[in-house]
């Protein structure tokens, strides 16, 4: 163990050996955060009774001393600051809000630790077992605060989250099995440990980093956070649930190679679904996560969202609350990096902007919140990208963050309905102020029963073009009684002959009526030329004579026409809407709360 | 954009335009040009 005092080292002691770890960094790697370059001097191995991590001791380019911190995947890279910028008397409790140096800043997890191991030059002598109490704290962009307290020191350090792929981090230690390194133990390579109970060997894909392991012989689940495998629960009660992805496939998952290596099924008082671990050295761990079918792609949040009641804030984009519950761990297979308790209870929260979804976890024994975000993929595509195509079974009902398909991206289908409707009733307005709606015939005749009733034509021209010609039929005096009309019209140039019937009645009694003395009928694409129209009335025994009016335009304005080309067009829009309408009511009526993220409360019926 | 759907709205809205120019009625069979239809009601018109 070397201790670093300013610019002199010196030899205090030797460490205890550190336990196999796949951490792909190693003293001697090199790294840029931000604008800075760091080298990697020394490590402190820290412990807790859930897991463990590391903390990498780093000196910047410009001689700053920092360190960058390993946990779970997640890198976090920090200077030390002044304790005094700290608020005095403050509690640090899981989720409060604390103002650090102007910034709003929310504690992430409380927890008690202690030196397993140390290595390389160190800034302070990390004695095996020297005990402190942790505070990680989160805030905007990706910011990271911790707070160590050890007896009456306390120090505090900022920085920011950040990816692995931002570190650039060179000369890193080859991690067996992945990345082109042959699959054979290394030094620190794959770890493989004796089952307490039944004596088989378990291998670890992660040493280092899995805190929980099941014996895949006999089930018990084990504690591996330190060198010292323990038990942590009996062999679970085996369920017959096959993982639809087998552990140890692994896929290429939005440029980065993961592995399954846990599964595990957690429930919600009757409702169950699937959590898949995945994992990858540089990237740490992401999620699959399968309900009844459905598939979410779930990454943990480097900060905490801003949220109220019902609704929270994430990257920009604004999610609704749609669930609240507690979930429980009912069984497990293969590796985790947290200590699994079968009893422990989490608080949960989803809020939904499909197809993303955030969801909360909170511990209440661990002094934990974590934050994820998750993405809905497709069945289709998680078989494809595992190769598990037969092994899925069909989603059932929708999801809540599934992405409704009658929703047209954009909205684009709303601005092509609009624009085309735009369109009709622009050539329709167009046509009907054009229309010359002109009167050629206004005759008033008379039904004379038991005569010919034959009257002499109506001539008339049609001018311009092939247009439409209006015939009105009023029979003004019906009285419980019918009259028909016959027509004739004749082109007297081109020899045309068109016939209709026009029927009028009218009856009614002390509170109903039906009919109608007035109708108008229109011949379509009438010819322009010179007409004949030949008129003939018939009407009820009863009548013995009756006046009945006849009144012929031509070029008249047509609305048939708009309004069936208006429901042809609407058809389709409305179907998609009334089915997006279906869906989303499929998926609210799985929750709680509505659109806008508010408790149902339902009325109690007497 | 809906590209099926523009092209039947925009065949939708020439066929609309079309019917103006030509006087058409959709879907109608009034004044047909065949032959006259069996006796209506009393009337002699088409059964001289």
């Amino acid at each position: 163990m070397v201790l670093r005092e300013g610019v002199d080292v010196k030899l205090i002691g030797k460490a205890a050996s550190l336990p196999p770890d796949i951490s792909p960094i190693q003293i001697g790697a090199r790294g840029k955060f931000g604008e800075s370059g760091f080298d990697v001097l020394g490590r402190v191995r820290l412990q807790w009774n859930l897991g463990a991590w590391n903390e990498w001791f780093i000196q910047f380019d410009d001689g700053a001393k920092g360190w960058l911190a390993e946990a779970q995947g997640f890198y976090m890279v920090s200077r030390e600051k002044p304790a005094s910028q700290l608020p005095p008397g403050q509690e640090f409790t899981v989720g409060r809000s604390v103002s650090i140096g102007g910034m709003i800043m929310t504690v992430a997890d409380v927890k008690e630790a202690k030196v397993a191991a140390s290595e390389g030059e160190l800034p302070f002598a990390a004695v095996p077992g020297r005990q402190s109490t942790t505070v990680d704290l989160t805030g905007p962009n990706s910011a990271f605060a911790s707070i160590e307290v050890s007896g009456d020191e306390m120090r505090y350090f900022a920085g920011r989250y950040c990816h692995f792929s931002k570190l650039s981090l060179t000369n890193l230690r080859p991690v067996p099995g992945w990345f082109g390194n042959p699959p054979i133990a290394h030094e620190t390579g794959i770890q493989a440990l004796n089952c307490p109970k039944c004596n088989a060997a378990v291998s670890l894909k992660a040493p280092g980093q899995s805190v929980t392991v099941s014996c895949p012989s006999c089930g018990t689940i084990l504690d591996v956070a330190d060198n010292r495998v323990g038990v942590i629960h009996g062999a679970v009660e085996k369920l017959n649930i096959q993982p639809a992805i087998p552990l140890g496939t692994r896929a290429n998952l939005f440029g980065v190679e993961y592995e399954a290596i846990g599964f595990m099924q957690r429930a919600d008082g009757p409702y169950t679904w699937f959590e898949y671990l995945l994992f990858n050295p540089h990237h740490g761990y992401t999620w699959l996560v399968n309900y009844e079918g459905h598939w979410n792609y779930v990454e943990r949040l480097l900060e905490t969202p801003d949220s109220t009641l019902s609704q929270t804030t994430c990257d920009g984009v604004e999610y609704t609350l749609f669930l609240r519950g507690t979930a429980k761990v009912r069984y497990v297979v293969g590796e985790f990096y947290w200590r699994v308790e079968f009893n422990e209870k989490a608080q949960t929260a989803d809020y939904i902007a499909p197809p993303y979804m955030l969801s909360s976890e909170y511990y209440p024994d661990l002094h934990e919140v974590t934050w994820s975000r998750g993405l809905y993929m497709e069945p289709d595509a998680i078989a494809q990208i595992f190769g598990v195509k037969d092994r899925l079974r069909e989603p059932v009902g929708v999801y809540m963050n599934q992405p409704n398909p009658w929703k047209s991206k954009g909205g684009s289908l709303g601005w092509t309905t609009a624009l085309l409707l735009a369109i009709l009733l622009a050539i329709q307005v167009f046509s009907v102020v054009r229309a010359r709606n002109e009167v050629v015939a206004d005759r008033t005749f008379t039904y004379v029963a038991g005569g010919s009733n034959t009257i002499p034509a109506i001539e008339f021209e049609v001018k311009g073009g092939q247009q439409p010609v209006a015939i009105t039929s009023v029979a003004p005096s019906l009285d419980n009684s019918w009259m028909e009309i016959a027509y004739e019209l004749q082109g007297i140039q081109n020899g045309e002959r068109r016939h209709f019937v026009e029927g009028l009645e009218y009856y009614y009694g002390s509170d109903w009526s039906e009919g109608r003395r007035k109708k108008t009928s229109v011949i379509p694409a009438v010819a322009p030329g010179k007409y004949r129209l030949l008129v003939e009335a018939a009407a009820d025994p009863q009548i013995p004579q009756a006046n009945y009016y006849v009144h012929v335009r031509t070029d008249v304005p047509v609305w048939r026409n708009f309004l069936i080309c208006l429901a042809l067009l609407l058809a389709y829009p409305l179907y998609r809407f009334a089915r997006s309408r279906s869906f989303e009511h499929q998926r609210w009526a799985q929750s709680d709360y509505d659109t806008s993220g508010q408790l149902i409360v339902e009325d109690d019926e007497e | 954009m809906n590209i099926k759907f523009l092209i039947v709205g925009a065949a939708l809205c020439l066929y609309l335009g079309l019917s103006h120019s030509r006087g058409w009625l959709l879907f109608s069979t009034l004044g047909s040009r065949h032959a006259p239809p069996p006796g209506p009601r009393g009337a002699g018109l088409f059964h001289k």
